[in-house]
């Protein structure tokens, strides 16, 4: 994945949770976050949106952090 | 909650029916507007913000008990008959599509065809359907006419808000009362085409137990509607050659919605969204999106209109309907004289 796209996609995520639109890092963690349905579902769309993949919402909901989750999108992306 | 894969190009039943009319739809909301914002004693002014701006929901208009979903329907009803200036007896069948009867049983069509008026000459049942109720109850009802069937009103009501755990987070700033009647005639329309599909893994996904309150995994319902709606709409326009005049879709959240109507590259002014002011208002959702935000004006003669549903069941249903340009479309409030 590229640098950029991956910031985009955090820059959007952070939009949507209403967090600063630095707040996100590919190193997050969220201990600091309401990771609720709400933010799982908005993840879902946003990576649906700018990767053209589809996260399942139960292995979403088990990330620590932003890292989990860019996890989850490279390995759902075609090898 | 594992929902079993299924293939997106054949994964929906498709059928079709001929010669029929869509003579109006009155949709009737409870008197009570209950604006989320209000909703303080439940939720942080924070929380609800959060919520509100994610699902699109300001207000919705929730039904006082005692007034249940069969009062909304009927009073939809009269009106619609006495807007058209149908003879009762000229009614021959009451279908209700609802996932909140006012009882377990009798169905609640039964009462309302006593109430209503009708000759005893007239069948009438529930079906228990959510949000892709309305699309397969056109197609239901639709059904019946080969039969001899030449006019019948489908119903589709809910009042989920009596199933909502008031502190849910998830479900109880989302969901809206209404109730709505369609009049349905024989007539000489163009085909109308029909994609249907039921998903029984994900049942889980929205249920409610008996006598209990409602739960919602949103975001397994929010992975069903992306991996089975898109192919879903693709199909309806393929079936058709084209895209069509307009789109209505279940107002299930409105990020969902707009996501979706951005994937499907549907353009904004031929999808309209009213969950703002209603919420989710399960069955009644597209006949009241029709009832509130269509005019005649709106549509061309002979409209080619999408309506597609999707949720609960896990079930899912476009219909491609050919409208006249003479169709009914009205709103009203339970207590407004009729």
């Amino acid at each position: 994945m590229k640098p950029e796209k991956i910031s985009d996609f955090l820059f959007a995520l952070a939009d949507v949770l209403e967090l600063d639109p630095e707040a996100l890092t590919p190193t997050t963690s969220f201990s600091d976050i309401d990771w609720d349905s709400l933010a799982i579902i908005s993840t879902i769309a946003l990576a649906d949106e700018h990767f053209g993949v589809m996260i399942p919402g139960q292995e979403l909901s088990e990330c620590k952090g932003i890292p989990d989750v860019l996890d989850l999108v490279k390995s759902e992306l075609p090898s | 909650m594992t929902i079993a894969s299924s293939s997106h190009i054949n994964s929906s039943l498709h059928l079709c029916l001929n010669d029929l009319r869509l003579a109006g739809v009155v949709a009737c909301l409870p008197d009570h507007q209950v604006q989320n914002i209000q909703l303080t004693d439940q939720f942080s002014i924070d929380d609800i913000r959060q919520i509100s701006r994610s699902t699109g929901v300001e207000s919705r208009y929730l039904a006082d008990k005692p007034v249940t979903t069969g009062d909304l329907c009927l009073q939809a009803a009269k009106k619609l008959l006495h807007y058209l200036e149908w003879p009762l007896e000229s009614v021959d069948g009451v279908i209700l599509m609802t996932q909140t009867p006012n009882q377990l049983l009798p169905a609640t069509a039964c009462r309302i065809q006593h109430q209503l008026g009708l000759t005893k000459a007239t069948f009438a049942f529930d079906v228990n359907l959510g949000c892709s109720a309305y699309p397969y109850g056109l197609w239901l009802a639709g059904s019946l006419f080969s039969s001899g069937v030449k006019r019948l009103l489908l119903l589709a009501g809910d009042t989920i808000s009596h199933i909502v755990d008031p502190t849910d987070r998830a479900t109880a700033l989302l969901f809206g009362d209404a109730g709505t009647a369609t009049a349905l005639e024989k007539g000489e329309s163009d085909t109308w085409h029909f994609l249907l599909g039921t998903d029984g893994s994900g049942a889980d996904c929205l249920q409610a137990p008996n006598g209990g309150h409602l739960s919602m995994q949103g975001p397994s319902v929010f992975e069903f509607t992306l991996r089975e709606v898109p192919p879903l709409i693709e199909r309806l326009n393929s079936i058709l050659g084209n895209q069509h005049d307009c789109y209505l879709f279940h107002q299930a959240n409105r990020f969902m919605i707009e996501h979706l109507r951005r994937k499907c590259s549907i353009p904004p002014e031929i999808f309209p969204i009213n969950i703002s002011k209603y919420g989710n208002t399960s069955s009644a959702s597209i006949p009241l999106l029709m009832a509130s935000n269509l005019s005649n004006s709106y549509l061309k003669p002979s409209a080619r209109v999408a309506l597609v549903g999707y949720g609960v069941g896990l079930s899912w249903a476009a219909a491609s309907v050919a409208f006249e340009s003479d169709i009914a479309f009205q709103t009203m409030h339970f207590s407004d004289l009729i």
